[in-house]
């Protein structure tokens, strides 16, 4: 065993015991003692990853009734939260968009239109990967760009020094990353932090708000339109194009395309599926619940045979539910035991910062930290932490629901932060000093998401201020 | 006529242009004394790959056939840059009228490194340091230097390790 993991492991347990056993200070309930104990695990595990984050989340949910953080049948019924099938069904819309091959149908067309020059490939695979996040989850639309972009790299004959290839594989991976803040099927870490926010409000007593799809999206969008346009011009800047012929990338384009024949009914099915999915989640989802048209049509996508379940097994990782479930778990037990309330009580007291200073310095911290750990951890131990804080310096506790998840997709420097970075940086063409210049589109996208939250979300009818 | 051995040990992360015009110089300081043989030891480092499948897998929550295809997708194009590689050092070695064997292998790339300096005697083991946080280097150590270390307390041969990256 390596001996960080070993330091990791040994230290989470041990820091959690340490919490545990040390005298309850004023103005803590036992029971919020606990859940700190908890969270101090979760927040060494999470961060130094000595086990798979999954295992985390279980581990904690575990500790919770035996420690008497709260109680086990509330525990374990927070596991099964709505939140978690709707994470479920935007892992299986990705992998019915890959099975079919609809996605890869999509990108290649795109990019074999757009592509008409150097830069224009470059721009093409950028906003090509991002346009794919509005359906399928981010990670995905990376596993399946990354073939597409090594085969145009072959057939260019790029080297490790090119800077059309570093440029590639970078609009790729900062594609995805800026696209992810798209939608609540861009990833996975939105519908955490809403359903943290939901539980939140629950546990103080404070009238239900839900957050739409739509009304998500609205919020986020602004933020990834600006992040990916800011990332065209950084990539333009940092990796100018060296002028080379395009052709034989063209015609490998135009050979994948031709090769893929003309669209089945498998694929027009699952398009007209995710569509009335969409829609659905739009118009139902506040009274229903998102997932429960989500459950609804991933049934109708295996009924129809348009997915078969081993071809889901194959694409998705179940460990997600176990993450996320277990995560809704921690932050809950975190609330109602009013340990958050006492920890910001101490750590901040009130009308210590103003409350854009305090916006922009969570911002700015969640996509700091989302550099080095994952971001679905990040929100996992963010979350619960920084809701309270609205409260005390009279911020709408909704504006942490989209700051925390827009924040945390905001690393483009660092392969610790998300899948892609790591995958693009494992081709062996990057170093990481090639992609120091995500950090201006990291300050840019802070930029304009205090921007949009002064200056668009109220257009919106999204209050800011409590 | 003595035939003097280098070992040029290269992998995927671990390569620079510099390191290569060092094996060069070292080649013709060495031709003085026999004829120079680099042995260029390209190691697709396996453990860099289950890194990234374990990150795709586990933070990106995709199943074992996307996270495989992933990879196979990794190791093909390491394969492809390790071939570019050693296009370049062979064109290198033939400026300087150098004999050139290539090996690559699939492993870690200190035990690659090890196995393969116990299997010749080499005058000079060249490496490099993979690119990694600096912090990271300091707690942890450098891989560069436990090849280093362990070539010395064998009696392998005398270790050079670039530090400058120019790749």
């Amino acid at each position: 065993m390596q001996t960080r993991r070993l330091i990791a492991l040994l230290a989470g347990p041990l820091l959690a015991a340490l919490v545990a056993t040390m005298d309850t200070p004023a103005g803590l309930t036992l029971a919020g003692q606990r859940s700190l104990a908890v969270l101090s695990l979760c927040v060494v595990w999470w961060v130094f990853t000595p086990v798979g984050l999954p295992v985390t989340s279980i581990m904690g949910l575990a500790l919770l009734p035996l420690l008497g953080a709260m109680p086990a049948a509330e525990a374990f019924s927070l596991f099964g939260n709505q939140a978690v099938f709707f994470v479920i069904g935007v892992f299986l819309v990705a992998a019915v968009m890959l099975e079919t091959g609809l996605s890869s149908r999509i990108s290649l067309i795109c990019l074999r239109r757009l592509a008409k020059d150097e830069n224009r490939l470059c721009n093409a695979v950028l906003f090509v990967s991002w346009g794919l996040c509005a359906v399928v989850v981010s990670h995905a639309v990376a596993a399946l760009m990354l073939p597409i972009v090594l085969e145009l790299l072959r057939a260019l004959n790029l080297g490790p020094r090119s800077n059309t290839a570093k440029r590639l594989l970078l609009s790729m991976a900062w594609g995805t990353v800026a696209g992810s803040n798209l939608s609540l099927l861009s990833s996975a870490r939105a519908t955490l932090s809403l359903e943290l926010y939901g539980s939140y409000l629950t546990d103080h007593g404070l009238p239900s708000a839900p957050i739409g799809f739509l009304e998500y999206s609205l919020g986020a969008a602004p933020v990834s339109l600006a992040s990916v346009f800011i990332a065209a011009v950084v990539l333009r800047w940092a990796f100018p194009p060296e002028g080379i012929d395009l052709r034989p990338a063209m015609d490998q384009l135009n050979e994948r395309v031709q090769s893929m024949g003309p669209v089945s009914g498998r694929e027009m099915t699952t398009l007209g599926v995710i569509a009335a999915m969409i829609l659905c989640v739009i118009v139902y989802g506040r009274e229903h619940g998102m997932g429960t048209v989500a459950l609804l049509f991933s049934a109708i996508l295996f009924s129809l045979q348009t997915l078969k379940w081993e071809d889901a097994e194959r694409y998705v990782n179940w460990g997600v539910a176990l993450m996320y479930g277990g995560a809704i778990a921690i932050g809950s037990a975190l609330h109602s035991s009013g340990a958050t309330t006492w920890l910001i009580d101490v750590l901040m007291p009130a009308g210590d910062l103003p409350p854009g200073m305090t916006l922009a310095a969570t911002a700015a911290l969640t996509a700091g930290m989302t550099e080095l750990v994952s971001n679905s951890a990040v929100i996992a131990l963010l979350m619960p932490v920084i809701l309270p804080v609205a409260e005390q310096v009279s911020l709408d506790p909704r504006v942490f629901a989209w700051a925390a998840p827009i924040s945390a997709g905001l690393a483009f420097v660092l392969p610790t932060s998300t899948p892609a970075l790591a995958m693009v940086f494992g081709t062996g063409h990057l170093r990481i000093r090639h992609a120091i210049p995500g950090l201006f589109i990291t300050v840019f996208s802070l930029a304009a998401f205090l921007l949009a939250v002064h200056f668009v979300w109220p257009l919106l009818g999204l209050p800011v201020t409590s | 006529m003595t035939e003097i051995r280098i070992l040029l040990a290269v992998s995927t992360s671990r390569y620079s242009q510099h390191l290569v015009d060092l094996a060069m110089t070292e080649a013709t300081r060495l031709s003085a004394s026999g004829a120079v043989c680099i042995d260029v030891l390209y190691v697709l480092e396996a453990e860099d790959l289950e890194h990234i499948s374990k990150r795709v897998g586990d933070q990106g929550f995709l199943g074992l056939s996307t996270t495989a295809d992933v990879m196979s997708t990794l190791g093909a194009e390491h394969h492809r840059m390790a071939l570019l590689r050693i296009e370049e050092v062979k064109a290198a070695a033939a400026e300087q009228d150098c004999d050139v064997s290539v090996k690559e292998v699939t492993g870690r790339f200190v035990e690659s490194v090890l196995t393969q300096a116990g299997e010749a005697q080499y005058e000079t083991i060249l490496i490099t340091r993979a690119d990694r946080p600096f912090v990271s280097r300091i707690l942890f150590g450098s891989e560069a230097d436990r090849v280093a270390r362990m070539v010395k307390k064998e009696g392998l041969g005398h270790v050079i390790i670039d530090e400058e990256d120019v790749s």
